[in-house]
């Protein structure tokens, strides 16, 4: 059992910078949690401040139901594995797994026998009496990992522990990790830039921008459903397109339009220069309800809602340039221009489209998000 | 061909030439004087030093028959350890104080890097006043009335002691150069792991510096066989020869007893003494020290 329970935990360094601000959030037992964010977002200051190594300005942190704020590190019974790994130099990968066995003391049977068994969970087994300068930046990290896992602790802290990897051994790793939780079963806290581990490891996902939670919340939900432009931007690859449009219903439609309306009575659409893309359903509702008619706002629209041909969803049609093509294998990432904006579509592999041309995309509207252009929040957040 | 052949043999003198100045400064100061000395150490000399009759090993056999010899042979070895100790330790606590910044650090740092600067010689003539039996600050802080340097109990260990002081003003360098090469993180992730103080500084710390510390060793315990300023000044290799270093012992020996020859032989067991030890601190370091 741990229970990480943060309350309104402020970090605020001398010259008056807020590196974390108003941080409250409840870790319950066996969570992979992720903070993530983009680099000096106060996600690793947050996390040293639940290790100990630094000190919390205000609000509360308890741990197991026991106020942690001044504990030393050394009582927080927490583990961690540094972004640099920060292996003792001089010791071999046994002593360094052991380390923390070793100074609590523990008799040197019990401390063999656990070293061997984390040994061969991570696969060292051959390699306990080199020295970490002999070895490679993955064998490193399961190093690291070896000596944060050795003494079961009750929350297993990981401050960017794939950074320093190449993409490959990356890929590897994240699997890896995912299993090391689901075996080990306890709580991970695990801080990242990368929003591919953040989607692929966590249980739960703390995005976070300026020292301030954006949102927490499931993978899925995150990517579905964002709370506001932020974090719409920062999770997805590519990145969801933003359009800059306004909304506008029949009347004041036929009135710019200087001439007789085509369109039915009470239709609403999202209008940017010359474009014009119908609203229905929920989305209209919703608009309507919160009275946006003639106000401007930003549509974000993930790539995969784009297609290059009209489908069921998908109906909504605007004409782009592509400049660009990029072939993922299974499919392809096109990029096109429309006005000033640059937007990207994800389609089938068998397209043709070429750099240069100009052609037809069609947008399946049921998928938009809806931010409003000053306060940038979500106007579909459910 | 032939200017050529010329060029070739041109580039070949060319280096040499390059190094004449450096070798001509060690010859004149170091290769002369050092093989003059095993010279001298075979003769016995006049009062103006020069050579005169060979006696063969004469002079080192008489040596190692006297008293005085073998006492201050002992003497320097307590000195040179209570030396080597005693400024590695104040070389290496004033290093860890000034390992994390704080308020005053440049002070701080400077005074302990400061000893550095002193003369022997004058840091000896403010010791003498310190130390002095009556209006001494020492006597008067401690309420004592001890003859620190004429009381052979004392005198060795306060040149000592003096000595450590100023020799831990490099190693004070060495070791802050030593400390800021150790990843700092590596501390935070063993005080996460439950290591305390003192097991870092013994788990972490001292390994992290043991390559400068052999080295800093191999300097000091150099340095340390040859002090002599401090001795002249304070205590002049007395009371009887309780602080008779070798050094001082070779000095008296030329300078006051005009015997020279036993004097270049006395250099010459030191030279082999020195050397023995380096060569011995090297053969271990090299098993020693692992990464």
């Amino acid at each position: 059992m741990s229970e990480l329970v943060l309350k309104n935990i402020c970090k605020e360094y001398e010259n008056g910078f807020k590196a974390v601000d108003n941080f409250s959030l409840e870790i319950k037992d066996k969570e992979f949690l992720i903070f993530v964010g983009p680099s000096g977002c106060g996600k690793s200051t947050t996390l040293r401040m639940i290790a100990g190594l630094e000190e919390i300005t205000t609000g509360e942190l308890w741990i197991d139901n026991q106020f942690a704020n001044y504990l030393d590190s050394q009582e927080r019974e927490l583990s961690m594995v540094f972004q640099s790994y920060a292996l003792y130099p001089n010791m071999t990968v046994y002593d360094n797994i052991a380390f923390s066995l070793q100074v609590r003391k523990l008799g040197k049977q019990e401390i063999d026998k656990r070293v061997q068994e984390v040994a061969r969970l991570l696969g060292l087994e051959k390699l306990l009496q080199q020295r970490p300068k002999d070895l490679s930046g993955g064998q490193r990290q399961r190093v690291a990992i070896g000596n944060a896992i050795i003494r079961e602790p009750k929350v297993l802290l990981m401050d960017e522990p794939l950074s320093n990897l190449d993409a490959k051994l990356r890929g590897q790793m994240r699997v890896e990790l995912a299993e090391l939780h689901k075996r080990l079963g306890n709580t991970i806290i695990y801080v990242t830039h990368d929003q591919t581990e953040a989607m692929t490891l966590g249980t739960r996902i703390v995005v976070m921008k300026d020292g301030i939670i954006q949102q927490i919340d499931a993978p899925k939900n995150l990517y579905e459903n964002p709370i506001n432009l932020f974090v719409a931007g920062f999770i997805g690859f590519p990145m969801m397109n933003m359009i800059k449009a306004r909304i506008m219903i029949h009347e004041e439609m036929a009135y710019s339009q200087r001439g007789r309306s085509a369109y039915a009575e009470n239709e609403m659409f999202y209008v940017f220069e010359k474009n014009r893309i119908q609203v229905t359903g929920y989305v209209k509702e919703v608009l309507l309800e919160k009275d946006y008619r003639g106000q401007d706002v930003i549509i974000g629209i993930r790539p995969e809602h784009i297609s290059d041909r009209p489908t069921m969803n998908a109906t909504q049609r605007i004409t782009g340039e592509v400049i660009g093509r990029e072939l993922l294998g299974s499919e392809i990432i096109l990029y096109f221009s429309i006005l000033d904006m640059q937007l990207s579509a994800r389609v089938e592999a068998t397209s043709t489209a070429q750099v240069g041309d100009k052609m037809d995309f069609f947008l399946e509207t049921d998928h938009f998000c809806v931010f409003d252009e000053k306060t940038e929040e979500n106007l579909m957040y459910h | 061909m032939k200017k050529e052949k010329s060029n070739i043999k041109k580039m070949r003198i060319e280096p040499y030439m390059f190094l004449i100045p450096s070798f001509l400064v060690f010859g004149v100061f170091l290769f002369f004087p050092f093989f003059k000395t095993i010279y001298l150490s075979l003769y016995k000399t006049n009062k103006m030093g020069q050579a005169k009759l060979f006696v063969g090993l004469d002079n080192y056999t008489t040596l190692f028959k006297s008293a005085s010899f073998y006492n201050s042979l002992l003497v320097t070895l307590i000195f040179v350890a209570i030396v080597v100790i005693g400024s590695m330790a104040l070389g290496l606590v004033t290093a860890m104080l000034c390992n994390k910044t704080f308020p005053g650090i440049r002070f701080f740092s400077t005074a302990f890097a400061l000893p550095m600067a002193i003369a022997s010689s004058s840091a000896a003539m403010i010791f003498k006043i310190m130390l002095h039996p009556s209006v001494g600050i020492i006597n008067k802080l401690l309420g004592t009335s001890i003859n620190w340097v004429h009381d052979p109990k004392y005198a060795l260990v306060c040149v000592a002691l003096l000595t450590a002081w100023l020799n831990s003003g490099i190693n004070f360098l060495y070791f802050s150069a030593g400390l800021s090469n150790i990843d700092e993180t590596i501390y935070e992730r063993a005080s996460v792991d439950g290591a305390n103080g003192v097991q870092q500084f013994f788990r972490l710390t001292l390994p992290g510096l043991a390559p400068i510390m052999f080295y800093t060793l191999v300097v000091n315990i150099i340095q340390a066989f040859q002090s002599f300023g401090q001795v002249k000044i304070l205590t002049e290799g007395g009371p009887g020869e309780s602080t008779n270093l070798i050094v001082y012992s070779i000095y008296r020996d030329a300078f006051f007893n005009y015997r020279f020859g036993s004097a270049a032989a006395q250099s010459v067991i030191l030279f082999i003494i020195i050397m023995v030890l380096t060569l011995v601190m090297f053969r271990i370091e090299r098993k020693g020290v692992k990464y």
